[in-house]
């Protein structure tokens, strides 16, 4: 059975995003539409990136349970990380987590424990601002996820399978993606295949999709064609979508539309998670 | 009676003997008090901060408590284990500011849902017909009591098969307004036991081991007490027979 492999420090596995930075970015986001999709790129990576630090942090420092690349592709494609890690397209996540752009703080609402509601600062890192100009070459952010991805699978051949992540509009100027994102699902591990999941921010104001198991509902063909590159959820990733709210079946494949990719995150098991830990 | 303890341990592999996060309680055999022992494990979630001094404050509030054991009394220690740990918390706050290390904005989610611990307690007390004593256990999460009397497991607390573990078993929060769900899931039991029973109070990864051992019709306490415990724990997770974890064993004999 895939998917079983034990994600640790002296077996890590890989996260690799492709974020969508070209010129269709700058149009409104269909989930809202006082924003652009290049601010809804920012908004889900910075979030991915945030959440998988704090899934690896234990008291004495973030744990190397990942190694972390992000690939921008738009005007300027390849890695796309600032500052320290400038350059580099493949970092541990706690280098990650120790290196954002910087910390901004927000304030949200947060029960008091006596039935009302407080003020709460929450730190927000950022290591992505909003990027929006030149073509999409989503085959050539594919054909270079999977030299990078080829590369770390050398290294860790029993890994917990990579899994790469493109967060995009959908509109690829340098041809069909399919059989590029064939090539890089069709690399893997001892334990499992490269997943890739697809985010589909689009300016259609269609209501969000999370996790379908069909392309029936999806509002155009760039989602129909991101759906049909998605990897379909493991059998452990779709037990613990159930457990999460999410209905599933065996097709159910890893694309949203307009919404929240956090989840997945959550879909990791990296150990002993309270079922009342929210 | 006399009764004798030993506890056996051993962190995921891979990782420090430092990044332990399960708990036992005593450390030693204890003395017995006016003819009473008490014993716990806590097994420390892995995805919650700070979970092994969590657990470490928990078993402590289970034995030191002189008070009979009940799901009432259980709550009232759980209670004053959350305080005890909000106090704790503080010092140790103190103590990474003082030492130029603040917390950073990734561990502050951890910090403010809390630590999260199984809890499995165990009190011995004599006074039962025939000379034995009598036993009570309280259980919150998948923290395991195993009873052995004459080569028989006659008691099987709080988990009963092997298929029955989880990996997102509900457990005891440090912070009180997270705990209405593990205080509904907390078990309570009790019964008596013989010169010559023996106990195993495990943590989840090992228990789960026995009990597939034990419906395979093998009797698991005779390796466990036959074998080196390094040895056994490594064998059984390189033949990929125990998930690797934190190990925690507790074995009492009632002589």
């Amino acid at each position: 059975m895939p998917y079983i492999a034990e994600i640790s420090r002296g077996n890590p596995s890989c996260f690799l995003f492709l974020i969508d930075q070209s010129g269709s970015m700058r149009d409104p986001f269909g989930a809202d539409p006082s924003k652009r999709k290049a601010d809804g790129v920012a908004d889900a990576i910075n979030r991915l990136l945030q959440n998988l630090a704090i899934k690896c942090a234990k008291a004495e420092g973030v744990r190397d349970y990942y190694y972390v690349g992000v690939l921008g592709y738009g005007h300027r494609s390849g890695p796309a990380f600032g500052g320290a890690l400038a350059g580099r397209e493949l970092v541990p996540i706690s280098e990650v987590a120790a290196n954002p752009a910087r910390v901004d703080e927000r304030v949200r609402k947060v029960e008091d424990g006596a039935g009302g509601l407080v003020d709460q600062t929450v730190k927000f890192p950022i290591w992505f601002d909003p990027v929006a100009n030149g073509g999409t070459p989503m085959c050539q952010a594919l054909t270079r996820a999977h030299s990078i991805v080829q590369g770390f699978i050398a290294q860790h051949p029993d890994c917990f399978p990579p899994i790469v992540i493109n967060i995009t509009d959908g509109e690829a100027t340098d041809g069909n993606p399919t059989a590029a994102a064939q090539a890089l699902q069709s690399l893997a591990t001892t334990d499992g295949n490269v997943l890739l999941f697809n985010l589909h921010l689009s300016s259609h104001k269609a209501s969000p999709i999370e996790f379908p198991d069909s392309d029936e509902n999806l509002p155009d063909n760039y989602a129909k064609l991101l759906f049909s590159m998605s990897s379909k959820l493991p059998e452990y990733m779709r037990g613990i979508a159930e457990e999460e709210g999410f209905k599933t079946t065996e097709n159910t494949r890893g694309f949203v539309f307009n919404g929240d990719l956090v989840s997945v995150i959550r879909f990791l098991d990296i150990g002993t998670r309270p079922a009342n830990l929210r | 009676m006399r009764v004798e303890s030993e506890t056996r341990w051993l962190p995921k592999r891979g990782n420090k003997l430092s990044e332990y996060e399960d708990a036992f309680y005593p450390k030693e055999t204890p003395h017995d008090r006016d003819g009473s022992w008490r014993f716990a494990v806590s097994d420390g979630a892995s995805e919650s901060m700070l979970s092994g001094p969590w657990a470490e404050i928990l078993v402590k509030s289970f034995c030191r408590s002189l008070v009979p054991v009940t799901k009432a009394s259980a709550k009232a220690i759980i209670g004053r284990a959350t305080m005890a740990y909000e106090a704790w918390l503080k010092g140790y706050l103190r103590r990474r500011e003082r030492e130029g290390r603040p917390v950073q904005w990734y561990e502050e989610p951890g910090l403010n849902v809390g630590a999260f611990a199984t809890l499995l307690g165990l009190s011995l007390v004599a006074g039962a017909p025939g000379n034995g004593l009598r036993w009570e256990a309280v259980c919150v999460g998948d923290s395991c009591l195993f009873q052995v009397r004459e080569d028989r497991l006659i008691t099987s607390f709080a988990v009963k098969r092997s298929s029955d573990f989880s990996v997102r078993p509900v457990l005891i929060s440090s912070k009180p307004a997270k705990n209405q769900v593990a205080f509904s899931k907390l078990k309570y039991t009790s019964g008596t036991c013989l010169s010559g029973d023996r106990f195993y109070l495990m943590t989840d990864a090992i228990a789960a081991w026995f009990l597939r051992e034990h419906e395979r019709g093998e009797a698991p306490w005779s390796a466990l007490e036959a074998s080196d415990f390094e040895d056994l724990v490594s064998r059984l997770r390189r033949e990929g027979l125990m998930r690797n974890d934190d190990v925690t064993v507790t074995s009492i004999r009632v002589l």
